[in-house]
Order: C-alpha cells, then sequence, then structure tokens
C-alpha cells in the first residue's frame, strides 16, 4: 500500500491537537471529574494556540495525502478560524462554567469534547475526499450534539440536545445519500475525480447528478442552518447553553460553509451554470425568511439564530455569483468579519443573560449605564452586523454585494439590500435597549472578568481595524491560490 | 495624507478627546473646547476662495484606502465642494456658540454625547461633500445618518425623540442602501469608483441600459436624505432633538447632502429628460406640499421643519429644471436656463443664513417661554425685542420680500421657472406652464406661514399664563449666533454681488462643466430692481394673495385641514412597521411550531419540490414499459395486498391490528422473493419480520393503552399530501432510472461480484461471499457495533438494577 510512504508530516496539527485534547481528557480523568477548572480551560486555549502556529508553519509544505487529506491556503484560513473560534469559545465558557447556575456541567468533559470537535471541522475542512470529509463532519456533528445537551439536568438544555441529534442525524443520512450518487456514478470519492468526471456525466444523468447535488445541499444546508433547513437553529441555540450556542452559530457554521465550497467547487464546479440558480434562490429566501422573522424575537439567543440564518443568506449569495477565487475571497473575508463580530457579541450575551439570568431581550436594559465599554462594544458588532459602513462587516457586505451586481444577479443583489434595511430594524432595537432605556432595578454596575475582557477586545478591535483598513488581509488573500487542485 | 484629509477627519479627531475635556474640566462647559475647531477650519477652508478673481482651483489629494477594492481615499476640493464645506464649517462655528448657552452644563446632562455626536456629524459632513470615491462618499453619508439619529434621540427619555430618531435613521439609511446599489451600477459601467472619472464617461453611461436603474437609485438616496416627498416624513419627527441640531441639520448638513448629490451627479445624468422631470416633479411638489403643510403646524419648530422641506424642493427644482442647460449654448457666461442653477446655488447659501438663524430664534423662545405651541404664544415682541428683530429679518427673507437675500433669490427661482417653460426640449412645451403656477401657488402658502409665524408669536395679546415662564429677553451669547446670520441675511441681500465670482461661480463650474471655455467664467450680476417684469407681478401677487389668506386665517381654523396637524403620509410608514411586525409574528409562529414533525415536513417537502423540478425540468422524466418483464399471476395478488395492507394501517384503531398488518406487509414482501426466487432472501426477511412482530407484541402488550390523538384535518391533509409525494417522486424516479438504463446502459455492479466471487473467494454463495470477504471488514464493524449496542442495553439494566445512582 501506498499509504504509509504518505507525507503525513501534513497532518501535524491535527495529530497534536487529537494528543492535546486526550492529554486534556486524561487530566480531567485525573483529577476528578467534578468541580471547576479553570487551568483546564486555559490548557485547552493553549493546545489551540499551539496548534494554530502549527497550521501556519505546516502551510509552507502545501500538498497533499493520496489527494485525500489536503493542505492549501483554503484549508490553512478556515483551520485558524475554526482554531480562533473555538479558542474564543472557551474564553467565554471558562467564565460560564465559572458560575454556580452551571455547576453541573463537568468541565474536563466540556473542553476536551470542545476540542475534538475543532479537531473534527479541522479534518473536514481540510479533505478532499468525501469519506474523509465525512469523518471529519461526524466529529464534528456529534461533539455538537453531546455540547448542547451538557446542562443535563436543564429541560431546554436537553431538548435542545435531542432534536439537534434527530435532526441532525437525518441530515448526515442526506449527506450520504447524495455522495452515493456519486461514487455510483463515478466509482471514486475523491473530490479531484468527480470534478473532472462531472461534466461529461451530467450530460448523460443530469437528473441523478442533481439529486445528488440536493441532497447534499440539504444535508450541508442543515449545518449551516439556511431555509428550509434552519428551524433546528433557534430552538437548539435557545436551549444549549450560550457558549455552546456561540460555537454552534460561528465555527460549526464556518467549517460547514467550509465544505460547501470543497465540494461545490472542486466537485460539482464543472456544472456551476446548472445549480448556480438554486444556490441564490436560497440565499433568497435564506436572507428574506431570517431577517423578517427575527424582527419580533424578544429572546436574545433566538434572535441571534435568526440574525445568524440570515448571514448566511449573505454568506451564500457569493456562491451563488463568483465561482473560484475572487468568490473565496469575499467568503472568506466575510467569514472572518462574521467570526469576530458574532463571536464578540456572544462573548457580551453571556456576561449579560448570566448575570440577569434570563436572555430576553430586556436584560440588556440600560447596559450602557451599568457596562459602558461592554454596551460600545456590543454595538460595534450589532453595527457591523447589520453591515454599516466603518467595521468589518461593512466591507464583506459591500464586497459579496458587488460581486453579486457584477455576477449579473442584480435581483439578489437588491434583495439583500432590502432584507439589510430590515435588519437594521432589529438591531437598532438592540441597540435602543441599551442606550434608550434605564437599568432595570436591582441590576447593578456589570464586572467583566479578564478573559471576557479579551474576547471582546480582540473582536472588537479586529471588527473595526478590518473595517478602516481592510486591505491587511484582503491583500494577502489577493495572492492566494486558495484551493489544491481546483 | 494632505491637510485636506485633515479637515474632514478632525471633527472625528476632536471626538476622540471631547470625554476627555468633559470630566477633566467638569466645571467649564464642553462646548469652549470645541468651538475653535469649526472656526479653524472655516478660515482654513476661505483661503481656497478665488478672491482675487479668476476661476478657482481645484485641488486633488489621493491617499489609498482599498487599493485591491478600487477604494481611495481623494480628497477633491472644487465650487461645489468649498460651498458646501464653507456652509458647514460656518453654520457648525456658529450652532456650537449657540449650544453653548442653550444646553447648560447641568450634571444630568452628558454634554460629552452631545459634543461627540455633533462633532462625528460635522466629520461626516465634510467628508460627504470632499471626497471624490463613491465608496468613501457613502461610507460618511451612512455616519451623517447615524449621527444625527443618535443626536436627534439625545433626550431618549422622551418617546418621540426615540420615534424621530429611528424613523430617520430607518428612511435615510434605506435611501443610504439604494444610493450605494446605484453607486455599484455605475461601477460596472465605467469600471471606477471617482465621480471624477465617471463625468468623462459621458455618452457611455447615457446610452448604457444600466443608466435609468442607476440614477434612480441615487435619487433613492438624495430624496431621502433631502426629505423630499414621500420621503420628508422624517423631518419634522426629527425636530425633537435639541434645537442647535436642528439648526444645524435644517440649514447647513444632512438635508443639504441631497442637494450636494444632486447637484454633483448633474453632470453625469443632466442631460437625460428622466433626470431633469424626476427631479424637477418630486422638487415643485415637494415645494407645493411642505409650504401647504407647514400653514397648519401649531408647533413653531414644525412650521420650520415643513418650511425646510418645501425650500428643499424649490432648490432641488432649480437644479432640474437647471440640468436642461446643457443642451444649449452659453452666450456671455450665460444662457436662459443656466439662470436656475445659479438660482439653486444662491437660495442654498440664503436658506442656510434665514433658516439658521430662525430655528436659533425659535430654540430662544423655547428656552425663554417653555412653549413653542403658537396658540400659547403671543406679544412677544415688547418683552423680547432683539429676538424680534432678527425674526423679522429671517422671516422677511424667507417669505421673499426686498431688500433680504430671500427676494434675491426667489425673484430668481421665478425666472428660472418661466424660462424653463420656454424650453423646446423634453416634451416640456405642454406642461411647461405648470411649473411657474406651482412656484406661485407655493409662494402664497409660503408668505401665510411666514405671517402666522410672525404674527402669532410677536403680536397680539401676551398670556403669561399659558406659558411655563415668564418671558425675558435671552443672554447675550445666545443672541450673538442668531445675530450674526442675520447680518448676513442683510449683507447678502444688500451686496449679493460679494458672492457672485468668490463662490457662486465656481460652484455653478463644477455643477455644469463643459459649458464653458476654460478661462472663462458665468455671468453672475444680482440685483434688486429688474424693471416691471413677470416675476415683480407674481412677487406682488404672493404678497396680496398671501395677505389674503392670513387674514381670513379664522375662517379656514376651523376646517379639517387646518386641525389634521400630522402628515397623513406617516400612515404609511407607521402601519408598514406594524405590519412588518404583525406579519413576522404570523410567519414565526406558523413555521417555528418547536415540533420536530413540522421540520422534517419542511425538508422532505424541499426535496420533493427540488427532486420533482428536476425531474421535468432535466428531462428525465421517461416512463417506458417497454424492457419489463412478464409479471405472473402471483405477483399480481401478493402486490394487490401488498397494497391493501398499507391502505388500510392507517385506518385501523387498534394498535395489534396494525402491527399485524406490518407484519402481513413483510411476509408479503417475502413471498415476494420467493416468486422472484430468491429463497435466501426470504429467509432472513421472514426471520426479521417473524421477530419483529413477536417482538413489538410483547412491547405493546407490557404498555399502557395510549390516549387516542385526534389530528386535525389540515394535518392529515399535510400527511398525506406529503406521503404520496415522496411516493409518487421516488417511483417516478425508480420507473425513469429504469426507462433510462436502457438508453445508457450501465452494467450492474453485480456483474463484478458473479465474476469474481468463486475466482477470488472462492465461494459459491455471492451474498456469503460478499458478507465475509469483499465487504469482510464492514461486517466485523458491524458486529462491534452491535456488541456495543449489547454492552450499552447491559449498561441500561444495571442502571435500572441499583435505582438512583450516577453512573
Amino acid at each position: 500500500m501506498t499509504a504509509f510512504d504518505a507525507n503525513w508530516s501534513l497532518m501535524t496539527p491535527e495529530i497534536v491537537l487529537a494528543a492535546l485534547a486526550l492529554l486534556v481528557f486524561t487530566i480531567d480523568f485525573m483529577t476528578g471529574i467534578h468541580g471547576k477548572k479553570p487551568f483546564i480551560g486555559r490548557l485547552s486555549v493553549l493546545s489551540l494556540l499551539v496548534t494554530a502556529v502549527l497550521v501556519v508553519v505546516t502551510n509552507s509544505t502545501s500538498g497533499s495525502i493520496a489527494e485525500v487529506f489536503v493542505v492549501d491556503p483554503f484549508a490553512m484560513v478556515f483551520k485558524l478560524i475554526i482554531l480562533i473560534g473555538v479558542a474564543m469559545v472557551i474564553l467565554i465558557s471558562m467564565n460560564f462554567l465559572d458560575r454556580e447556575r452551571n455547576a453541573e456541567v463537568y468541565q474536563g468533559e466540556y473542553y476536551s469534547i470542545m476540542l475534538f470537535a475543532a479537531l473534527g471541522a479541522m479534518i473536514m475542512v481540510s479533505s478532499a475526499d468525501l469519506i474523509t470529509l465525512f469523518i471529519g463532519l461526524e466529529i464534528l456533528s456529534i461533539s455538537s450534539y453531546v455540547l448542547a445537551g451538557f446542562k443535563k439536568y436543564s429541560r431546554p438544555s436537553t431538548e435542545a440536545a435531542i432534536k439537534y441529534v434527530v435532526l441532525g442525524g437525518t441530515a448526515s443520512a442526506f449527506i450520504l445519500y447524495g455522495m452515493s450518487f456519486l461514487y455510483g456514478l463515478t466509482g471514486s470519492t475523491s473530490l479531484l475525480e468527480i470534478g473532472q468526471a462531472i461534466p461529461m456525466l451530467f450530460e448523460e444523468y443530469t437528473f441523478v447528478v442533481m439529486m445528488s447535488f440536493l441532497f447534499m445541499l440539504a444535508g450541508f444546508g442543515f449545518k449551516i442552518s439556511i431555509v428550509p433547513f434552519h428551524m433546528w437553529a433557534p430552538d437548539v441555540y435557545e436551549g444549549a447553553p450560550t457558549p455552546v450556542t456561540a460555537f454552534l452559530s460561528v465555527v460549526s457554521k464556518l467549517a460547514g460553509f467550509g465544505i460547501i465550497l470543497r465540494v461545490f467547487f472542486l466537485g460539482f464546479g464543472g456544472v456551476y451554470q446548472e445549480w448556480a440558480f438554486i444556490i441564490a434562490v436560497i440565499a433568497a429566501i435564506t436572507m428574506i425568511a431570517g431577517n423578517f422573522i427575527a424582527l419580533t424575537q424578544t429572546n436574545v439567543k433566538r434572535l441571534m439564530a435568526y440574525s445568524g440564518i440570515a448571514q448566511a443568506g449573505y454568506l451564500l449569495v457569493p456562491v451563488a455569483t463568483v465561482v473560484g477565487d475572487v468568490g473565496i475571497n469575499m467568503i472568506v473575508f466575510y467569514s472572518v468579519a462574521y467570526l469576530m463580530m458574532t463571536l464578540g457579541a456572544f462573548a457580551v450575551i453571556t456576561l449579560v443573560t448570566e448575570d440577569t439570568g434570563t436572555s430576553d431581550l430586556s436584560s440588556f436594559a440600560g447596559l450602557y449605564q451599568r457596562a459602558p465599554y461592554l454596551a460600545i462594544a456590543m454595538t460595534v458588532f450589532l453595527v457591523s452586523l447589520a453591515g454599516l459602513p466603518l467595521t468589518a462587516g461593512f466591507i464583506g457586505k459591500a464586497y459579496i454585494f458587488f460581486g453579486a451586481v457584477a455576477g449579473e444577479m442584480l435581483w439578489l443583489a437588491i434583495i439583500m439590500i432590502v432584507t439589510s434595511v430590515i435588519s437594521f430594524f432589529y438591531y437598532f432595537g438592540f441597540i435602543k435597549q441599551m442606550f434608550m432605556t434605564d437599568p432595570r432595578p436591582n441590576d447593578k454596575e456589570l464586572a467583566v472578568p479578564g478573559s471576557m475582557q479579551t474576547v471582546v477586545t480582540v473582536s472588537l478591535a479586529v471588527t473595526v481595524i478590518l473595517g478602516i483598513l481592510p486591505g491587511l488581509v484582503l491583500d494577502i488573500f489577493n495572492t492566494f491560490n486558495w484551493m489544491a487542485f481546483f | 495624507m494632505s491637510t485636506l484629509h485633515l479637515v474632514a477627519l478632525a471633527p472625528f479627531i476632536m471626538a476622540i478627546f471631547i470625554p476627555f475635556f468633559y470630566f477633566k474640566f467638569r466645571h467649564i462647559h464642553t462646548g469652549w473646547f470645541i468651538l475653535p475647531l469649526p472656526l479653524i477650519l472655516f478660515i482654513y477652508l476661505i483661503q481656497y476662495l478665488p478672491l482675487g478673481g479668476g476661476p478657482m482651483e481645484t485641488v486633488e489629494r489621493s491617499v489609498p484606502w482599498v487599493p485591491s477594492l478600487d477604494i481611495h481615499f481623494t480628497v477633491f476640493l472644487d465650487g461645489l465642494s468649498l460651498l458646501f464645506a464653507l456652509l458647514i464649517t460656518g453654520i457648525g462655528t456658529l450652532v456650537v456658540l449657540y449650544s453653548i448657552y442653550y444646553i447648560a452644563n447641568k450634571k444630568e446632562e452628558p454634554l460629552n454625547n452631545f459634543y461627540v455626536y455633533l462633532m462625528m456629524f460635522m466629520g461626516a459632513m465634510l467628508g460627504v461633500v470632499l471626497s471624490d470615491n463613491l465608496i468613501v462618499i457613502y461610507v460618511f453619508w451612512e455616519l451623517t445618518s447615524l449621527a444625527s439619529s443618535l443626536l436627534i434621540a439625545y433626550w431618549f427619555h422622551k418617546e418621540k425623540s426615540r420615534y424621530g430618531a429611528q424613523k430617520s435613521m430607518l428612511i435615510t439609511v434605506t435611501g443610504g442602501f439604494a444610493m450605494l446599489a446605484g453607486f455599484s451600477l455605475l461601477y460596472m459601467m465605467t469600471g471606477t469608483f471617482s465621480i471624477r472619472e465617471i463625468i468623462t464617461y459621458g455618452d457611455a453611461i447615457v446610452t448604457s441600459p444600466l443608466f435609468l436603474p442607476a440614477m434612480i437609485l441615487i435619487l433613492l438616496g438624495a430624496f431621502t436624505k433631502s426629505a423630499q416627498f414621500p420621503f420628508h416624513i422624517w423631518l419634522p419627527d426629527a425636530m425633537e432633538a435639541p434645537t442647535p441640531v436642528s439648526a444645524y441639520l435644517h440649514s447647513a448638513t444632512m438635508v443639504k447632502a441631497g442637494i450636494y448629490l444632486v447637484a454633483r451627479f448633474t453632470p453625469v445624468f443632466g442631460g437625460a429628460p428622466e433626470w431633469f422631470w424626476i427631479v424637477t416633479g418630486f422638487g415643485l411638489f415637494t415645494l407645493l406640499w411642505g409650504s401647504v403643510s407647514a400653514v397648519r403646524q401649531k408647533d413653531l419648530k414644525g412650521i420650520l421643519a415643513f418650511s425646510t422641506v418645501s425650500q428643499l424642493g424649490l432648490i432641488m427644482s432649480l437644479l432640474g429644471l437647471g440640468s436642461a442647460a446643457v443642451h444649449f449654448d452659453v452666450v456671455d457666461g450665460q444662457s436662459l436656463y443656466t439662470v436656475a442653477v445659479l438660482a439653486a446655488v444662491l437660495h442654498l447659501i440664503n436658506h442656510a443664513t434665514f433658516k439658521g438663524s430662525l430655528f436659533m430664534v425659535v430654540g430662544i423662545i423655547d428656552h425663554e417661554t417653555g412653549t413653542r405651541d403658537i396658540r400659547k404664544l403671543g406679544g412677544l415682541m415688547t418683552i423680547m425685542p432683539v429676538t424680534f428683530t432678527i425674526s423679522l429679518i429671517g422671516i422677511a427673507s424667507m417669505a421673499g420680500l426686498p431688500p433680504f437675500n430671500g427676494f434675491l433669490s426667489k425673484e430668481m427661482f421665478f425666472t428660472g421657472t418661466l424660462n424653463s417653460a420656454t424650453l423646446d426640449i423634453f416634451n416640456v412645451q405642454t406642461l411647461g406652464v405648470i411649473f411657474p403656477a406651482v412656484a406661485w401657488i407655493a409662494s402664497i402658502f409660503t408668505f401665510v406661514y411666514c405671517m402666522i409665524m410672525l404674527f402669532k408669536t410677536f403680536t397680539g395679546k401676551h398670556h403669561p399664563e399659558r406659558l411655563e415662564k415668564e418671558a425675558h429677553e435671552a443672554p447675550a451669547g445666545m443672541l450673538i449666533s442668531p445675530v450674526i446670520l442675520a447680518s448676513l441675511v442683510i449683507i447678502f441681500g444688500f451686496f449679493p454681488n460679494l458672492l457672485a465670482y468668490t463662490i457662486i461661480d465656481p460652484a455653478m463650474q463644477s455643477i455644469l462643466p463643459g459649458l464653458l471655455e476654460p478661462g472663462e467664467q458665468f455671468y453672475v450680476n444680482i440685483y434688486h430692481w429688474h424693471g416691471l417684469n413677470t416675476e415683480l407681478f407674481m412677487t406682488m401677487g404672493v404678497v396680496f394673495f398671501g395677505s389674503m389668506i392670513f387674514l381670513n386665517h379664522r375662517k379656514w381654523q376651523e376646517t379639517t385641514f387646518y386641525l389634521k396637524e400630522r402628515d397623513p403620509l406617516n400612515w404609511f410608514y407607521d402601519s408598514g412597521l406594524v405590519g412588518l411586525i404583525k406579519g413576522s409574528t404570523v410567519v414565526n409562529d406558523v413555521q417555528m411550531t418547536g415540533r420536530l414533525r413540522d421540520y422534517f415536513t419542511y425538508m422532505f417537502i424541499f426535496l420533493v419540490l427540488g427532486m420533482g423540478y428536476m425531474l421535468w425540468n432535466t428531462g428525465a422524466l421517461a416512463v417506458d414499459m417497454a424492457n419489463t418483464a412478464d409479471i405472473s399471476i402471483y405477483m399480481y395478488i401478493i402486490t394487490l395486498s401488498l397494497v391493501l395492507a398499507t391502505v388500510v394501517i392507517p385506518f385501523v384503531s387498534s394498535r395489534i391490528s396494525a402491527i399485524v398488518l406490518m407484519g402481513v406487509i413483510g411476509f408479503l414482501v417475502a413471498l415476494l422473493f420467493v416468486v422472484f426466487r430468491a429463497p435466501d432472501l426470504a429467509l432472513t426477511q421472514l426471520l426479521v419480520e417473524t421477530v419483529m412482530v413477536v417482538l413489538f407484541l410483547l412491547v405493546f402488550y407490557h404498555l399502557p393503552e395510549l390516549k387516542k390523538e385526534t389530528f386535525k384535518p389540515a394535518f392529515r391533509l399535510t400527511n398525506f399530501v406529503i406521503s404520496i409525494g415522496v411516493g409518487l417522486v421516488v417511483t417516478l424516479t425508480a420507473l425513469s432510472a429504469h426507462a433510462l438504463s436502457y438508453e445508457n446502459p450501465i452494467s450492474p455492479i453485480s456483474d463484478y461480484f458473479v465474476e469474481n466471487a468463486y475466482a477470488l473467494a472462492g465461494g459459491n454463495n455471492i451474498v456469503n461471499v460478499i458478507l465475509v470477504d469483499f465487504r469482510g471488514l464492514d461486517t466485523l464493524l458491524e458486529v462491534l457495533v452491535l456488541g456495543i449496542v449489547g454492552l450499552a442495553v447491559v449498561v441500561l439494566i444495571k442502571f435500572k438494577a441499583k435505582k438512583g445512582e450516577d453512573v
């Protein structure tokens, strides 16, 4: 077998992360599973940062293991997004788990499962083979199911986990079903070979190819919560522990975009014209439904769920309009912006909702008087999510918007604009709560612990800096030849 | 980075330091620290004026911002931008000075917020008028929306402030987004974001199919910002802002940004009839609507707000009329139609002076009497003489009376409309008479509300008991700014040619480039007496009819028209918002049921629809029975029984019978396998089915009787449709696959195993060989999974045995 001649060093980051995750797991065993373990949290963050450094270092020797596991700029950037995202989620979690209310969570298990989830996502975005891809996806998914139900004595959390696992399992089945058609047609699971064979096969077996595409779209669409596969998101987001919600809405979703790009561009890229319209329609419905329903949400976590659905719609627009490196540029830039603004917002949300004990929007009343820095930071995140100037969200959205106009999908661009206006409505309501309402009578000044301060400050800085000087990363992205074999 | 960049950015830099000034020097009013900045900027900008005569030198400085997206922060200073920049900084200085006296330095007053927002506002406006790059303009444009709505909501404890802030924000930001869309269309046509480069493309843009969409989108941005009908509804609600802000917003910033945009894009779109008609039409209608609405306001600020709406309509319509000038030759620096542009620029300056002073005066009245309601005010002339004098000057100018500057521009406005009525292009011939007619009617109403403002406030009987405070003259500091503005009204009225070649001509050159030879100038000579011409008679008519209406105002005061103060168009905004919320709630309730089965429904509906569409669209739908095998009588019988058993299941009420029927289906399938000559499969199926049925029966025997659930017909129908849909699509897919496999024969996967089972694995039973050899690893893992499940079962049983213990 040639497998053992492969250049396994390409997998160094994954191997190291797996080892560190197991280490965290073992330490947890040795120290007893109960009680607070901030040091394990710190160790986990360290593991992620070490891995992130390794990812950057490994990239200089880009290549692939038997065209199954590839290391290319695309994989590198998505891995960095995943690792930084998870590291920030863990920083948020450390504060979350510190509270008496959440004492039921076994911290060591929580952190190690978080690390395994990151590992799954990394494998996923690096794979150019349907099997590896599915394995990565399932590692991520199963970890997510577990994480959603981590507050096991809380009914909403358990309900969230059950719903997630049942629907998620179905989505995985869809993906497998779709993949099976591809394998049946091409006799290969390699995206490279599939991509080469598809244009010819499409002539003869149009229906089968498109059916396979539809099933995979349904499955992947579930992971990134686009309409009509979004229903799980509000329910699960609401029930899951807040840092896990942050994880689901950022890391899980962006990793999902990673494989959508890989599979659709690499596998189905040859017949791009045939499916672009389907994606455009779904993007449009997603933007409309997400923003429209978000208008009346009074629960912050549900609001963020719908906002996240709408954001997924924006991210989907370049998939439908600009194939190739420029399209990936847009998606990756917006992903970075989305990572920062959403995680920053979730850090504030975690802090506020845990402090007041309710995730109702009214818990943000008068936040400006209780914690001015948090309120200002949150405003920047919301303004960025709404896509207003001088924030990373604006540049990202404008870039996508120009792509849509240039791709001659003017109707899609117009829907993007109209829905952005609608979105402004509920983001403005949020800001109004923080600045223009008096705090509730027994709410006192809000202390911001160090780990949260770090997350908020980093997100704020990146959101603003990328909004003012987007060239810092765009210039680097422009030099990338994103995907191997593409 | 040049000094001019710094001009736009200085207010922002200032904003950063404001909290420091505020908290460090708590006893000094923060405004004093701010005041020098706009003054310095104003003085700095004045030096760019061509004071020594001759055309103005334009300045351009560029700094790359996001070069990869062709976005450069280019500052471009020509006559038009200089005019606006001077207004912004000049009025800005006076507004800051005024605010120092208007907003007291009290503990509960967050002065630092006020000045941060104000500086943001100023910087953003300067950015809009100084930038050349469309994206940079857009960025600053949205910042003005943001800053102004923050200022409107400054006293956010008032519900009306929040309402006004949200309204202005939603309307102007929507317009901003539309404008961005228009900009991107321009980029598609020309490949550049620089306005000056876009202007050079000329015909390439006009002939493009995107020309009209781009124009309409950009005009949407301008109209929402400049409060043109029907988007003007945000402006009256914006008067909830502190009065210095209103003065600034109405006279020099925010609403003038839309005018700037239209003037700036006149060289790009100006020659087109659509531009002429849209800009003129909306402008004139807004002029009329605003002046008529202003008459029925009872709040002084309300009158001024609608007056601004109407005056902006006037300037807008002049820019529209003036755009026709590009089709005519200019002789001696003027043509019949350039006069409209001249009037627009002149009125822009005049409006800034008188509207600024009037707002400040109203602020003073509010400050000193505690009310702005004209039904409570009266007889202030003797109590507040200085205030009265300033008001008199400002109101006379607004009404268009000589010798004030408002008269000059009003006359010129009439001239412009009269000239345009003679146009022989754009089908003006038939409709041209409307222009002067509308202008004249609107001017009458303008005159009426001016009279209402003046007489209701300052004459008549004074009623101290109706006022919240005892009225007296304002402190001197508060009067400085309005006095300066009122003096300008007089100075520009008597010496209008001070402005002629210093600022009006350069601004006109930017609005109408290419009409003149290089080095030439527009002929600008403004004077009061033109002889007994039509314009003068029109003005006399305005005064006469206006006075008649005002003197008879008791009669129409009781009419419903007068009593309804609120603009009827607000209904659209308010009910639109309510409708949006209602719709959102309905959609939310309908689809977010929290039930998994509904969620599955959506996913399957999508797949059924998607696959059905694909079948139909790709022409894969091919039902071809030609190549099917013969069907024996046994098969018919078995299949019929299968169908029958399946159909009956949903209708049986007993659980046991349902299980038995399921079993029947299973056994029939086994029989089908027998008919197909697959004894091993049949055997397996029989075994599995038997075990299942027995297990089911056993389990259900021990379970308690469940409550019978009843479902709504709609729910049953949905289920029915879905099941039929899924069945139909799968059947069609199978049939199509069958039919197509004869068109494009594929070798079945089983051939490989038939050929190789014996050769490679040495087994005759192909199924066995596949299980233990070809797919040996799979089997091993399956066994492993079974083992794990077994373990789990054991654990669960143990868990039950030792009650209450954690595992």
